[in-house]
């Protein structure tokens, strides 16, 4: 009977531990590029409005947090590749151009080499990034 | 007979903890509390939820001056010669940024598939165009976003933040879904790495315009934008 009891008290506590943590473990592992691709196929989906808004809102929230990443200052260029589709996907996406709020200072900063990345791009994402720098351009002290 | 059930309880048991997915004990929990919505006639009758309390005016509570800038757009919204104004700002406002059917989806005219045109980050020279012939007589600019606020100020404006006219001031705590339609907003730009520029914008009853027109407010999606006005033509 002890030993039934034991069993039983073993298994119990197996049953009450957490729901498995692979999403936590996904997070960990991955790294920040992983989670700006992550964030671009999420935009992809086709999804009802305030669902799209939502991960959109969590798109740019990954998109302007990663500036301060390691990954951002050092200039890597898997990590510019994914940054630039994701913003050609959220300039495809959004009318007001939310994107360029933050992306705008880390262009100024690193113009050269973002340029020279964006022209090894496919011809969409390309013509879309190079319209919304332009327009952002041609917007300098017009008011 | 009793042992065989015994070892087969066991069984099942030792087997649902290894799996460590359904668990058979949760079957025997009581619904956790919140998830079961009984009705209540006298919150129903008083207007009063418990379970989704009305939240109107919670967000002007919390800040110092809030009574009073509640009041002020409460008497802003009754008075209709200004309601009158404000209606050509935002219909000027709107019709600035509508796309002719043509254009829609077909890639002319900057045109979004939602029928008003994309941002060219052009929204100080928006809101100028549409303030200016409605609420504020014809003239000049009226500066970058962030800096309108001191130039509105000059024409007469109110900020219902009372939180000063130049860029840099506190921020804002008024809810931009619930300030008066034709208010003016002024964000401000936060960090090192955001646009400086900040931006502006017109309340209208469905949303936001500048250059574009959007469902939501500037400072929801990014944390790049901070409120520092929301201007109303003064008495």
């Amino acid at each position: 009977m002890k030993w039934l009891i034991s069993l039983f008290l073993f298994s119990y506590s197996f049953a009450n531990k957490p729901v498995s943590t692979k999403v936590e473990t996904k997070l960990k592992n991955s790294s920040l590029v992983e989670l700006l691709k992550d964030a671009r196929l999420s935009l992809s989906d086709a999804l009802p409005a305030e669902k799209q808004w939502n991960t959109f809102t969590a798109s740019l929230k990954t998109f302007c947090d990663s500036f301060r990443s390691e990954e951002a200052k050092n200039m890597r260029s898997d990590y510019l590749e994914q940054l630039l589709l994701l913003a050609a996907k959220m300039y495809e996406i959004d009318s007001g151009k939310r994107a360029t709020d933050c992306f705008s200072g880390y262009y100024a900063l690193n113009a050269k080499a973002i340029d020279e990345l964006i022209a090894t791009l496919p011809p969409k994402q390309q013509a879309i990034l190079k319209t919304e720098i332009d327009n952002a351009k041609a917007a300098f002290g017009r008011h | 007979m009793r042992s065989i059930i015994t070892g087969f309880f066991v069984i099942f048991v030792s087997l649902q903890g290894m799996a460590g997915g359904f668990n058979f004990f949760n079957l025997f929990d009581s619904p956790k509390s919140g998830t079961s919505r009984p009705f209540n006639f006298f919150s129903s009758n008083s207007g009063h939820d418990p379970y989704c309390p009305d939240k109107t005016h919670q967000h002007f509570r919390s800040v110092s001056v809030s009574s009073k800038n509640y009041n002020e757009i409460q008497d802003y919204i009754a008075n209709g010669i200004r309601q009158a104004d404000n209606a050509s700002l935002v219909n000027k406002a709107m019709s600035q940024v509508m796309c002719p059917p043509q254009n829609i989806g077909a890639g002319r005219g900057n045109c979004g598939l939602n029928g008003y045109r994309n941002s060219t980050y052009d929204c100080a020279f928006y809101v100028r165009k549409a303030l200016r012939g409605t609420i504020l007589p014809d003239g000049d600019g009226l500066g970058h976003a962030k800096d309108m606020g001191c130039n509105l100020q000059k024409h007469g404006m109110v900020n219902l933040c009372r939180t000063g006219c130049a860029a840099g001031s506190p921020t804002c705590f008024l809810d931009p879904f619930k300030v008066p339609v034709g208010a003016v907003l002024i964000y401000d730009n936060v960090g090192y790495n955001c646009h400086w520029a900040g931006h502006a914008e017109v309340k209208t009853p469905t949303g936001f315009v500048s250059d574009y027109f959007s469902t939501k407010p500037r400072n929801i999606a990014t944390n790049c934008r901070r409120l520092i006005g929301v201007w109303v033509k003064g008495n």
